[in-house]
């Protein structure tokens, strides 16, 4: 038995021995030579040659060059709103240590590249974003789990209640964004707008304002070039803040439906599917908007035009599903904050922070409604 | 030219296939039986998945990403006379197919895992969602966009049976925040997971590795031993789909001449074709160069991973002899 491995001992090690010295320690697999592209000029768009630049003038360029043009996802109307924050200057207090953010997956994202941008100015203090769902959040808010909830939706009376005798401590609420639940469709899809009642024929179980549930797009469109195929629906989990408000304003106490219904990982899964898919109807957040993802206006049935998601609508409260993207956080009293977190509050709510937040895709806070409690800024900057 | 490289690669493959088959009925220096394909299917009393499990549910995602991207591509391609549609869908196969493979190959399962869940991530973000498929390929993007998409929902899935809720959406988290940083990076086939990674991204993937997850504690004790046993196996993975490279490779050069304007032109005037013919000894010489260097890009490949995986097989023996002699030692 021992004969075999004798024997390639044997081999192996006059064969190892044959090896030069100089010959470099190589990677398991290198296939990288195999799949370069021919020529420098070609390495570009991720294995497509060229796909950036394909030849001058030509109608691909044009359209990939307007194609950039459009994905700017940086809206022009939101500049103004962040210029109207005060500037952040470091105070004289330097927080240190971790501060956990843990909730929204739409808020995700966005905190996670305002911590980035913050840990560069306090080196010593460290930004935890974990995401999970609003509804995740505030529960380890109150379990003293985390620091600061971030919470997309609005965070009621009853929960605030709820909260503060469960923890003796008084709950501060602090919008630092808006946003919006958002009906989404294949950009290709030519449906044009939806009403509440077909959403809740939709995504309702027990369908309340329609006799029958929707099954089909005919039912929805009798124009539809989709016709009787089943709408699929894609939604995040029933933690998420997102959900809630679509819930909350088509099918408040409602079971979600089960049929063709998908759960996916988070709300740029769902887009992700309204991209791809051309069947399928998705609820997500106004941040998650994607060039082949169409977010469809609303009818509210009142002899209007129906309602767009635009930055104006939702900040004007005229689309039907805005809401405040909030971080909530618990403290005895106003004069008792962490420092951690009112500095981290702070660079949220300056130019800086807005900034960053508008550059993910949100719509930045109202600038004219700081909370008190953070103090009063000095020649327009937090000091 | 180093000595490995005047060997054939049949020649090659055939010594690594016995030191393998040797190293089988010989038993390893682990002392555990290496399992075979199949045995990984076994589930850990906790509802963990086993490494050998993993590693063959990565192999298996590659393989299926290939199956896809093949079939999206002949779409594409197929009656396609716009030769830079085909070119750019070319290009994407070719380094999408080898950066998955790269990846498969790669000798820690978990990494592996991340990698391809950031890639196929990333390549949904890019390909999908921007609509820059339809920009490029018309109606014809259609059957690409979908296969992405499928290609996501499967390794979520996969990930699914490694991670818990809580670490897919620190997973998740890690990956949206970097592309929301970086939104049109170009290259996110060989973007990787450490790159993406923050510091707790990694320090998740450890937590993982010892068993905070749903995957099976990794021995690091034995893990460098087992790396060793693996990669023989590894260069038998990547020496059977190395032919495939080579042909898309070829047509990626076609494409190219194609693409050219000088070649362009000659095909659209009636005088040019004389040109073109008049050229197409030079382009000639350049297809037979450019094919040459592929097989010769091919042959180092295997080489390479052929020298590793004998140095490894290598340091095993020596192990083994090294415990024999200790032992017969202690035994005299």
């Amino acid at each position: 038995m021992h004969h075999v491995p004798a024997a390639v001992l044997v081999i192996a090690t006059a064969m190892l021995a044959l090896t030069p010295p100089s010959a470099p320690p190589a990677p398991a697999a290198v296939p990288a030579p195999v799949a370069v592209p021919a020529s420098p000029a070609d390495a570009s768009q991720d294995g497509a040659p060229s796909a950036v630049e394909p030849i001058k003038g030509s109608d691909l360029d044009k359209a990939l060059r307007a194609l950039a043009a459009t994905s700017v996802r940086y809206a022009a109307d939101v500049g103004d709103m962040v210029v109207a924050f005060p500037s952040y200057a470091m105070s004289s207090a330097r927080p240190e240590g971790r501060l956990n953010i843990l909730g929204s997956d739409t808020m995700g994202p966005m905190l996670s590249s305002v911590g980035i941008a913050y840990q560069r100015i306090h080196p010593k203090a460290s930004i935890s974003v974990s995401q999970g769902g609003s509804a995740v959040g505030l529960a380890a808010l109150e379990a003293g789990t985390c620091d600061l909830a971030a919470v997309a939706r609005v965070v009621s009376a009853e929960e605030q209640a709820r909260i503060a005798k469960a923890t003796k401590k008084q709950v501060f609420v602090v919008p630092v964004a808006q946003g919006a639940a958002c009906v989404y469709i294949n950009a290709d899809n030519p449906f044009r707008c939806i009403t509440r009642k077909q959403c809740n024929g939709l995504f309702s179980m027990t369908h309340s304002m329609t006799p029958v549930p929707i099954l089909r797009w005919s039912e929805l469109d009798p124009a539809s070039p989709l016709g009787n195929t089943l709408p699929y629906l894609y939604v995040t989990s029933a933690d998420s803040g997102t959900l809630q408000a679509f819930i909350d304003w088509c099918m408040p106490g409602e079971q979600l439906t089960t049929i063709g219904l998908y759960t996916e990982r988070g709300p740029s899964s769902v887009v992700n599917a309204c991209c791809a898919y051309r069947d399928v109807i998705g609820i997500s957040g106004y941040a998650n908007r994607q060039p082949r993802a169409r977010a469809l206006p609303i009818d509210m049935e009142d002899g209007q035009p129906p309602v767009e998601p635009s930055v104006a609508n939702i900040r004007s409260g005229a689309y039907p599903m805005s809401r405040p993207l909030n971080l909530v956080f618990l403290a005895p009293d106003a004069n008792q904050i962490p420092v951690n977190v009112r500095e981290f509050l702070r660079f949220v709510l300056s130019e800086a922070g807005q900034d960053t937040i508008a550059a993910v895709g949100n719509i930045p806070a109202e600038a004219t409604n700081l909370p008190e409690f953070l103090g009063k800024p000095v020649n327009d900057i937090w000091q | 030219m180093p000595w490995i490289t005047r060997l054939r690669p049949l020649a090659l493959i055939a010594c690594l296939a016995f030191l393998t088959t040797a190293l089988s009925v010989g038993g390893c220096a682990s002392g555990a039986p290496k399992t075979k394909p199949g045995q990984g299917a076994k589930i850990l009393r906790d509802g963990r998945i086993t490494k050998q499990q993993l590693d063959e549910l990565s192999n298996a995602f590659a393989d299926r990403y290939f199956t896809l991207m093949l079939s999206a591509s002949e779409r594409v391609i197929r009656d396609n006379q716009n030769v830079q549609q085909c070119r750019i869908m070319n290009g994407l196969r070719l380094l999408g197919v080898s950066s998955m493979y790269d990846i498969a190959t790669s000798p820690d399962i978990l990494t592996q895992l991340v990698d391809q869940l950031v890639v196929v991530t990333l390549q949904n973000y890019f390909w999908v969602d921007s609509g820059r498929s339809q920009v490029i390929w018309g109606e014809r993007a259609q059957f690409l966009v979908e296969n992405l998409r499928r290609a996501r929902e499967d390794i979520w899935a996969i990930a699914g049976r490694v991670f818990t809720e809580e670490q897919l959406n620190e997973l998740d988290l890690s990956i949206a925040t970097w592309w929301s940083q970086r939104g049109g990076t170009e290259f996110v086939a060989y973007v990787r997971f450490s790159e993406v990674a923050s510091v707790k991204g990694e320090e998740l993937v450890e937590k993982v590795r010892d068993g905070g997850g749903l995957l099976e504690p990794l021995d690091r004790a034995t893990e460098q031993v087992e790396r060793a046993n693996d990669s023989a196996d590894r260069a038998f993975f990547w020496a059977k789909r190395l032919p495939l490279f080579a042909n898309w490779q070829f047509e990626a050069l076609m494409y190219d001449i194609m693409i050219m304007p000088d070649t362009q032109r000659a095909f659209r005037t009636t005088d040019g074709i004389s040109e073109a013919v008049a050229q197409v000894p030079e382009r000639m010489k350049l297809v037979v160069s450019t094919i040459e260097g592929a097989q010769q890009t091919a042959r180092d490949v295997v080489d390479r991973v052929f020298v590793r995986a004998l140095a490894l097989v290598g340091a095993v023996f020596a192990g083994v002899a090294a415990i024999i002699f200790l032992r017969n030692k202690r035994k005299a």
